[in-house]
């Protein structure tokens, strides 16, 4: 059999600010795109989320909820220190008690788990694990072991400032940093030697918890060598992966399912230490086994946003030109983590011809980092936006007015042009919107106790996705249609989106569609929610299964109809003759009798081109002189993601990732103890994030349109880009109304109050 | 109550004579009403009673009555319901002012004056009003009641005169002369622990109270003199700044806590001018 066509070609997909080249399959055809033109009457609309009533009546079961006949449950003892070797335990008086199913500890999980280690290098590392009958007497039997724990401790190191000294004790033997990462473009001295105005500056931004409402968790059941995995994550097919070459299985052997979510915010990516520690006990002794974390093993081992040290130099011309940006940053990333460091956004925010960025990864004895919504961008928008604030305002120029004057043409960065890129309407429409030049604030004076401010800051991040992503859309002898895709829903609301998505390219009507997920048994493959992007990853997927199947339903019905093909259509699960009377989905599928129609669909490869999203924030606040207590009053977020399938669905999206900056703005940060190297405030008592009485009224909107050069769907991602300028919109417009920068996070009443003693 | 899925005990008592009974033969236990404090403490491992009296049923102990010039409030009476009181609106304002900013709405539901008196954390938010209002804490045991001042119920970081056999049944709050004025500092609008708190009254003899700054509430006698000597604010400021001794702790710093307390009193002392 000869082919004609070449079935596989390479493209880069940019996962958390990372490129990846990788071989994909050309799909068998590509749609002509939804341009911003095309006719849609389904994606774009906001209908009610399909798991509303599910979640509003507490139906939907999340994988805490789930309980298998016969289950035990699984705790994990973890390290109340940073640093030492584990001298003794003494497992036998847990395994002891009436209840206790089994114990593990050093030496009893494969390698590759890398669980139960005796070389402790953070609290809170996993050193032994009980199973019992109830959770409770796990718990019990988890407190008996934790007590008979003999650390021999050594020296650690849990601030990056420790661990830089000279004499700093070892995190790894291979040192406390790694090497300098140093990315440069265009000649940075000449640059600043151009300049007329530099603005340098110390940004601090603090250690953040993802705090999602539902912890890590698995429960995990083995039916002869197969096993059941159900998982509290944003990647079936990873935690499948990982589970099969930790344990030793073939994929093949192992199914994982997730159907509902509680939030996952980027620390859920992998299979962890309570997946392994559940399946190992369940296979062990035979029956299921739920390991689910509480509270404060979340918040104290779950995945965390690292702290940064950021100097930042931007030097520019009078007329706000830029002529230089420099970034030297040092990023604790814990014991462990990837670098996704601040540096990106330097690269792409603006159209600088110079800029140098350094990035120097710290270890320290802590827990390691995880991607966290806007990984690195986040921390470097801190940086770069107040900078740029701080320019503004040496220059006596509007922030806005600065950043057009900036704006980045194409990027600059993988020096490539972008699909689409319509930031400067974004702050047009966000002026508008928050009445940016109207806006009255009185000026700083010292009589006033609370003084008002306003500040601006933007974002972009890579929300293209990319292959691989499968999907499946059948149709049922009654008309009905199943999405069929291993992805899953984080929250977020995937499920309705997949479903708008094949409703629209079917010509079906949106209630008789439902998008089957979560499960990597039954479903084709789909990556890692990760990245902002399963929207533009899978959803174009969807669409092509759609129109296959589609194009399978209007075969059948020409036959059945003897009319050519092209005079027939689908609207509302009709088929539409243009001379007869509408023949129902339900009606063709009847006549067809068993015969089933499966459309298939895949991701296309990315086209050669910078794919973002890109927004723009504007925040008032109110700034009590006297307590340095800051209160958010309004935000007004104007962003671009392309074709929006669900506004209201999109709308929410803004919000919690606005509620979230704000948090990270004002409240949250993890603090550890020095000397014992502990988190001090694992809980949510004392790790703070925003109450409903915090958040502001937030005009979060899009701007209309889709993205065609982007995928044939048009849609962009949108998860992460809103938290990303929050936080410097919120220093900008405290300094506004103090006059004074506050460049460490969080703005604490404590900073603020300082920042303003001088 | 005794179930098979916990190991704790709980009494409930329908009568003030059975609980207070109770209190002397089953003790020692531990007293919960709206259990605000004691869910969080049991939560994070720091509760290690395994016996409990269950007070909600005692619903007389929730009134609010005033007695010739004296506010009386049952121990059992909740943040909402002082703020919903009429006499409290009218003769203690600032109660009203603590009890809106405690937690959020739930925690105003459940959680009671007394359960707030009881924990004595230094960072209760009513604690400061009934320092300066010179509340009398109405204790109960089998044999009878005794009253304490406020002033001399606490005795150092969540230790009162609170004997194991006794509850608190009321507290009682003679008529306070002046202007009433609170403001708490936290770092969020709603369930938030106090870095600050300060109750006053503006009046010849001023009164202050202030909390999250010592191991307990506490006046500032010596603030308060020099305020009533006709001292200025500054003078006033600078003596309050001698006079207490804040730490540095998760949620702020001693300096951070001293430079508020002097800047709240004076916007005490402007407000109530």
């Amino acid at each position: 059999m000869s082919r004609e066509r070449t079935r596989f070609v390479q493209t880069t997909v940019e996962v958390e600010g990372r490129t990846e080249t990788r071989v994909v399959e050309v799909p068998a055809f590509e749609p002509a795109p939804w341009t911003a033109d095309t006719p849609l009457s389904i994606v774009g609309t906001s209908p009610l989320r399909v798991d509303a009533f599910e979640k509003v009546t507490g139906r939907a079961r999340y994988t805490a909820d789930i309980i298998r006949p016969g289950m035990l449950h699984a705790v994990i003892v973890r390290a109340p220190r940073a640093k030492g070797t584990l001298a003794a335990l003494d497992l036998d008086a847990a395994r002891a008690m009436p209840g206790v199913r089994a114990v593990m500890g050093p030496g009893d999980a494969p390698a590759a788990t890398r669980l139960f280690r005796r070389e402790v290098s953070y609290a809170g590392q996993p050193l032994a694990a009980v199973c019992a009958e109830t959770l409770g007497t796990a718990e019990r039997a988890a407190r008996v072991i934790a007590a008979s724990l003999v650390i021999e401790a050594a020296p650690h190191v849990v601030t990056v400032d420790d661990a830089m000294a000279p004499d700093a004790p070892r995190v790894r033997n291979t040192g406390n940093t790694t090497e300098p990462d140093i990315v440069e473009r265009g000649d940075v001295t000449r640059g600043l030697a151009e300049a007329e105005v530099t603005i340098t500056r110390e940004y601090r931004t603090q250690v953040a918890l993802h705090s999602a409402l539902e912890t890590h968790g698995a429960v995990c059941e083995w039916n002869g060598d197969q096993l059941t995995v159900w998982e509290s994550t944003q990647g079936i097919f990873r935690v499948r992966s990982d589970v099969a070459r930790a344990l030793g299985v073939p994929q093949a052997k192992v199914r994982v399912i997730k159907n509902y979510m509680g939030g996952g915010f980027g620390a859920k990516n992998s299979a962890g230490a309570h997946t392994y520690t559940a399946a190992l006990f369940a296979r062990t002794l035979g029956a299921p086994v739920r390991c689910v974390n509480d509270r404060r093993a979340e918040q104290a081992d779950s995945g965390n946003r690292p702290a940064t040290v950021q100097q930042v130099t931007v030097a520019a011309r009078r007329d706000g030109t830029l002529t230089a940006l420099v970034l030297d940053a040092l990023i604790p990333l814990g014991i462990s983590g990837w670098e996704g460091g601040p540096a990106q956004i330097f690269h792409e925010m603006y159209a600088c011809p110079n800029v140098r960025t350094t990035e120097t990864c710290v270890y320290i004895n802590a827990s390691g980092m995880q991607a966290f919504r806007g990984p690195g961008y986040v921390e470097g928008a801190f940086a770069l936006e107040g900078a740029m604030n701080a320019l503004a305002r040496a220059l006596q120029m509007d922030p806005v007015a600065l950043r057009l004057r900036n704006l980045a043409t194409r990027d600059e960065r993988a020096n490539r042009e972008f699909s689409s890129n319509r930031l400067a309407e974004c702050y047009a429409e966000g002026m508008k919107r928050f009445g940016w030049h109207s806006t009255v604030h009185p000026p700083p004076s010292t009589v006033s106790r609370v003084k008002r401010g306003i500040g601006v800051a933007a974002q972009t991040w890579p929300t293209g996705g990319g292959p691989p992503s499968y999907a499946h859309v059948r149709i049922n002898s009654d008309g009905s249609v199943d999405v069929l895709a291993g992805t899953q829903d984080l929250g977020t609301g995937s499920r309705t989106i997949l479903a708008q998505i094949a409703a629209e390219a079917l010509g079906a009507r949106f209630e008789t569609v439902r998008a089957v997920i979560g499960d990597t048994e039954r479903l084709p493959y789909t990556g890692n929610s990760w990245g902002s992007m399963t929207t533009p990853s899978v959803g174009p997927a969807v669409r092509m299964a759609a129109e296959d199947a589609r194009m399978q339903l209007l075969e059948a019905a020409a036959q059945l109809l003897d009319l050519p093909l092209e005079r027939l259509s689908t609207r509302d699960s009709q088929v539409l003759p243009d001379s007869a009377a509408p023949l129902p989905f339900s009606e063709v599928c009847r006549r067809l009798g068993n015969i089933q129609i499966v459309g298939r669909g895949s991701r296309g490869p990315n086209p050669e081109l910078a794919v973002v999203t890109v927004g723009a924030q504007f925040v008032e606040v109110e700034v009590d002189a006297e307590t340095g207590v800051v209160r958010v009053l309004r935000v007004v977020a104007v962003h671009d993601a392309g074709r929006i399938i669900n506004p209201a669905l999109a709308e929410s999206q803004l919000h919690g990732g606005i509620i979230q900056g704000i948090g990270y703005a004002l409240f949250e940060e993890r603090h550890m103890d020095r000397a014992r190297g502990v988190t001090l405030n694992a809980n949510l008592h004392d790790y703070m994030v925003p109450t409903m009485a915090d958040i502001p009224a937030i005009d979060a909107s899009f701007l209309d349109g889709a993205d065609p050069a982007a995928n044939h769907v048009g849609a962009r991602g949108i998860a992460e880009p809103p938290i990303i300028p929050t936080a410097p919109a919120i220093a900008a417009a405290v300094a506004d109304a103090l006059g004074v920068e506050v460049c460490s996070l969080p703005l604490t009443p404590w900073r603020v109050l300082g920042a303003l003693a001088g | 109550m005794r179930t098979a899925l916990s190991r704790l005990t709980l009494h409930e008592p329908r009568t003030l004579a059975a609980a207070l009974k109770l209190m002397r033969r089953a003790g020692p236990l531990v007293p919960v009403a709206g259990c605000t404090d004691v869910y969080v403490q049991l939560q994070f491992g720091t509760q290690p009673a395994l016996a409990y009296v269950d007070l909600s049923r005692l619903s007389p102990l929730r009134k609010i009555r005033r007695q010739g010039d004296v506010l009386v409030i049952g121990a059992l009476a909740t943040f909402t319901d002082l703020i919903c009181s009429r006499l409290v609106r009218k003769s203690l304002p600032m109660l009203v002012a603590a009890s809106r900013e405690i937690g959020g709405p739930q925690i105003q539901h459940r959680g009671t004056i007394g359960g707030n008196i009881a924990n004595g954390s230094p960072a209760g938010d009513s604690l400061p009003v009934f320092a300066v209002a010179e509340a009398v804490v109405v204790l109960a045991n089998a044999d009878g009641e005794r009253r304490v001042p406020f002033s001399a119920f606490y005795t150092g970081y969540r230790r009162s005169v609170l004997q194991s056999d006794e509850l608190i049944v009321a507290v009682e709050i003679p008529a306070v002369e002046g202007a009433q004025w609170f403001r708490k500092v936290g770092t969020r609008a709603a369930q938030a622990i106090s870095k600050v708190v300060m109750a006053a009254v503006r009046s010849p003899h001023p009164r202050i109270a202030l909390g999250s700054v010592a191991p307990t509430v506490v006046r500032l006698p010596q603030t308060e003199a020099t305020l009533a000597s006709g001292a200025g604010i500054a003078e006033a400021q600078r003596v309050l700044k001698e006079e207490i001794r804040p730490i540095d702790d998760l949620r702020s710093t001693a300096a951070y806590r001293l430079q508020v307390s002097a800047n709240l009193l004076e916007a005490f002392w402007e407000t109530t001018a």
